[in-house]
């Protein structure tokens, strides 16, 4: 199927962030119309949000409402849902993507390799780059034996498309697939990532940036900048990682085989649907998973740290040319607040959390704290090799030997005869 | 000339004791391994009636069983293969003629990878397959595991543990081969140890297990058969000789309730037999050619996913089959019901009955037992760091695993 000119993997300029060819082929299936095949459910609700905008919410109902947990022998494997709240595909013209959950085993940089659940088997996912106010399909498919969800970090959706178990949806099992279906708005520097057992997927880099375009943005007319590039900052416990990821698949084996037989209940689960109903399974023996006799506090300790999923000296250059303005996107998917030096410069922070800024600030050290995406403009006008990197020098380590890590260079494309050239130096 | 020499000496000795170790050249230099800690401490009153010509009532309060392990491993220059090594020790009963407080029942050190694993050193021989639900390993030593031909000791360390140098291969996930050399203690007539380094037997095992997480469905956990080879130096009157095991073994899960399993493991033991004229002495019972069988039917209560209490009951026989009236049977209730997270409270009977050639062998035609007391287990990792490995507490016995005893650091 042939990529719309639209596609969000349009520029060279975003090669920081780019999937390889198959995992675009298989990420991205442009459907302007898709004919046919209108969800009555997608459309009822659609009518009702009219005037409602995403104000919209149901009518009071009892808890639980429209959840399968709580169906004795459910058994959600294989199945495809499409949540009701969002146009049918007769009445918009959706934009379609395919998304999966995989897992991978991930490198890091040589010899270190992440076991991760992964986006589309890459680590961070796929960059969506879409435009404002395009509707969006994106069909999620588990290939895993664990449950995700997709939240869609920063954008404005129907509150069944947002992506929280439990409270929005039910999380999607192994081989279901499951249809999100949104309006992206508002235009900025948005990201995506799993929203089920969330430490965990924080660990495995379950993320990736969702930039959404407008034809009327306001730093693009200040700063007439071309490329752009999406640095995904990231930071991950490989032993956590490991032994959770260990433990969650042992764990979910045994679930799964549990729910084929129909042995599942919504207590085995440790789900209710009410406080009262929880506070009365604990009267009758039921013992929550928190306790200090039933479970011990994991630490989380990182030791391995990266920008798109690459430590130093594995991470690619941001590149630019003498008077050139360039943005760069940061987002902080994880559990750690990053301090973004760049060496040689004063950029402008010109967006937060997607959102521009009416005065962009200059400065040479941002906080992107767990969260937060940031968006900076960069003028190339000092020419040379300029390391961009966390401050906190921990992070700038592979498992604690300096340098590595969350480190990369900004790199002048059109120097000339260079009096010193960068090379690598593994243990300083 | 002679006190100059004897200054330059000293000077380069204080150098050397001065120096840091070289260690610039060393790429892991010191690397600090995972350290696995785990133990269990089996304690309970045994109230003990027997009848016979040697009998003898007791009262105890026993701790025999109870155990302590040790475990470290690293990674080799890659993620992939690891070192490890384990030490453990344990209490044996005190009026066996083991003559020592505590006994080293792990002591081992080795390689492995994600599909195999080798080790070396003092660790439980692979003379039996099942774990039976009892309190106790040594419960029901005389018909659960081939006895060690030599030795003529009542010490069951001497029985379950031994040298062994291992090697282990995962063909697939659930299909194991492993291969044995042993140095079984060997000891002798009066059951002074003599030796527990000496290569005296070997064993194969083919096993199929299905992993833990998957035993909640209904059908075979477990299967395995052993060959177990014994090359049996002379001792008392019996020759120089060799005797051959065949154990077979299967764990069913029957129904498939995880809320309320029931299970049953079987084992059967068949020994050719090496030449013996009596069964008057241990060592004649180890090596005689007997039959013998063992099953458990059990039922784990787990509401909600969380064990919280296991009833079973267990019936063994052996039949030395050179010899009339040389049968003997046990059979055993147990009840666990578990306290918390690692605590259970534990009471068991137990009926053995010997037929008239082992009671004048051994004196004790009957014997009623009765347990009750509390085990305590636990394991923690510090400095997680190396591949998945199963908990350490794997090593020993545990009245609610099922299967084989196999696995840990």
């Amino acid at each position: 199927m042939p990529e719309s000119p639209d596609h969000p993997f349009k520029t060279e300029e975003t090669a920081l962030a780019r999937p390889d060819d198959a995992g675009r082929r298989r990420f991205l299936q442009t459907t302007l119309a898709l004919a046919g095949g209108s969800l009555v459910a997608g459309a009822a609700n659609a009518a009702e949000m009219e005037g409602h905008g995403h104000g919209y919410m149901p009518q009071p109902n009892a808890p639980g409402k429209g959840s399968m947990m709580y169906t004795p022998g459910h058994n959600m494997m294989g199945a495809t849902t499409e949540p009701p709240g969002a146009p049918s595909d007769a009445d918009v013209s959706y934009r379609t993507f395919d998304l999966s959950f995989d897992i991978v085993n991930h490198e890091l940089l040589p010899k270190v390799h992440l076991p991760a659940f992964a986006f589309n088997g890459q680590v961070p996912g796929p960059v969506f780059r879409v435009q404002e106010n395009d509707w969006i399909k994106v069909r999620v498919t588990n290939n895993t034996e664990e449950m995700h969800t997709v939240h869609w970090h920063g954008l404005d959706v129907v509150y069944t498309m947002d992506g929280v178990p439990m409270v929005t949806q039910d999380p999607i099992h192994p081989k279901e697939t499951f249809v999100y279906r949104f309006q992206a708005r508002p235009a900025g520097t948005r990201f995506y990532h799993c929203h089920w057992s969330t430490p965990m997927h924080m660990m495995s880099a379950l993320h990736g940036a969702f930039i959404i375009e407008s034809s009327d943005d306001p730093i693009r007319k200040r700063f007439p900048y071309e490329r752009d590039y999406v640095l995904m900052l990231e930071s991950f416990d490989l032993n956590f990682s490991r032994k959770t990821m260990n433990e969650v698949l042992k764990g979910m084996k045994r679930v799964n085989r549990l729910m084929a037989l129909g042995k599942l209940s919504s207590r085995t689960h440790g789900f209710f649907k009410t406080y009262a109903d929880f506070v009365q399974a604990i009267e009758d023996g039921w013992h929550p998973p928190y306790t200090r006799g039933n479970a011990e506090a994991p630490k989380i300790e990182p030791d391995f740290f990266a920008i798109n999923g690459k430590s130093y000296p594995a991470t690619e250059a941001i590149k630019i040319r003498k008077g050139e303005y360039i943005r760069v996107r940061l987002v902080n998917g994880g559990m750690l607040s990053h301090h973004m030096h760049l060496h040689g410069h004063q950029f402008w922070k010109v967006a937060d959390d997607g959102n521009p800024l009416e005065r962009p600030e200059r400065m040479n050290t941002i906080p992107i704290h767990p969260g937060k995406t940031a968006d900076i403009v960069i003028h190339g006008n000092n020419p040379g090799f300029w390391t961009f990197h966390d401050h906190d020098v921990r992070r700038v380590t592979n498992n604690g030997v300096y340098p590595g890590g969350m480190l990369t260079m900004l790199t002048y494309e059109d120097m000339d005869d260079a009096p010193y050239v960068p090379s690598i130096a593994l243990n300083e | 000339m002679k006190n100059q020499r004897t200054r330059h000496f000293a000077i380069a000795l204080a150098a050397c004791l001065a120096s840091p170790p070289a260690f610039a050249l060393e790429i892991d230099p010191k690397v600090t391994p995972e350290i696995a800690i785990g133990g269990r401490i089996v304690a309970t009153f045994d109230q003990t009636w027997q009848n016979g010509p040697g009998s003898s009532d007791s009262t105890k309060l026993d701790i025999a069983d109870s155990s302590l392990l040790f475990g470290f491993s690293k990674y080799l220059f890659d993620s992939e293969s690891y070192g490890f090594a384990t030490f453990g020790i344990k209490a044996p009963e005190d009026d066996t003629d083991l003559e020592d407080d505590i006994y080293l029942h792990q002591a081992f050190a080795g390689i492995g990878g994600p599909a195999y694993e080798v080790k070396l050193g003092r660790s439980r021989l692979p003379n039996g397959l099942i774990a039976f639900p009892t309190i106790r390993d040594d419960d029901l030593v005389d018909f659960v595991y081939v006895g060690n031909g030599q030795s003529n000791a009542e010490a069951e360390e001497y029985q379950i543990f031994g040298g062994v140098g291992q090697a282990s291969w995962w063909a697939m996930p659930n299909l194991r081969f492993s291969g044995t050399l042993l140095a079984q203690t060997e000891t002798n007539l009066a059951a002074k140890r003599q030796s527990s380094s000496n290569v005296n037997g070997s064993s194969v095992t083919l096993a199929y297990e299905i992993p833990e997480a998957l035993m909640v469905a209904p059908g075979v956990r477990f299967a395995g058969l052993t060959g177990y080879f014994q090359n049996l130096d002379a001792l008392g009157t019996a020759p120089k000789d060799e005797a051959f095991a065949l154990i077979g073994a299967l764990s069913l899960n029957l129904n498939g309730n995880p809320e309320g399993e029931w299970s049953l493991d079987v084992q059967g033991i068949y020994q050719d037999g090496a030449k013996v004229s009596a069964l008057a002495e241990r060592f004649e019972r180890r090596r005689a050619e007997s039959m013998g069988v063992a099953a458990s039917l059990r039922f784990l209560y787990r509401p909600y996913l969380q064990t919280r209490g296991e009833a079973a009951i267990t019936v063994a026989w052996k039949d030395y089959r050179n010899f009339s009236n040389a049968t003997a049977f046990s059979i055993v209730p147990t009840y666990a019901y578990r306290l918390g997270s690692g605590i259970d409270f534990f009471t068991q009977y137990q009926y053995t009955e010997n037929d008239s050639l082992l009671e004048i062998a051994t004196g004790i035609d009957s014997e009623h037992k009765f347990v009750l007391g509390f085990v305590f287990a636990f394991d923690h990792i510090f400095n997680e760091s190396v591949g998945e490995r199963g908990s350490i507490l794997n090593l020993e016995h545990d009245a609610f695993n099922f299967g084989p005893i196999s696995g840990g650091h």
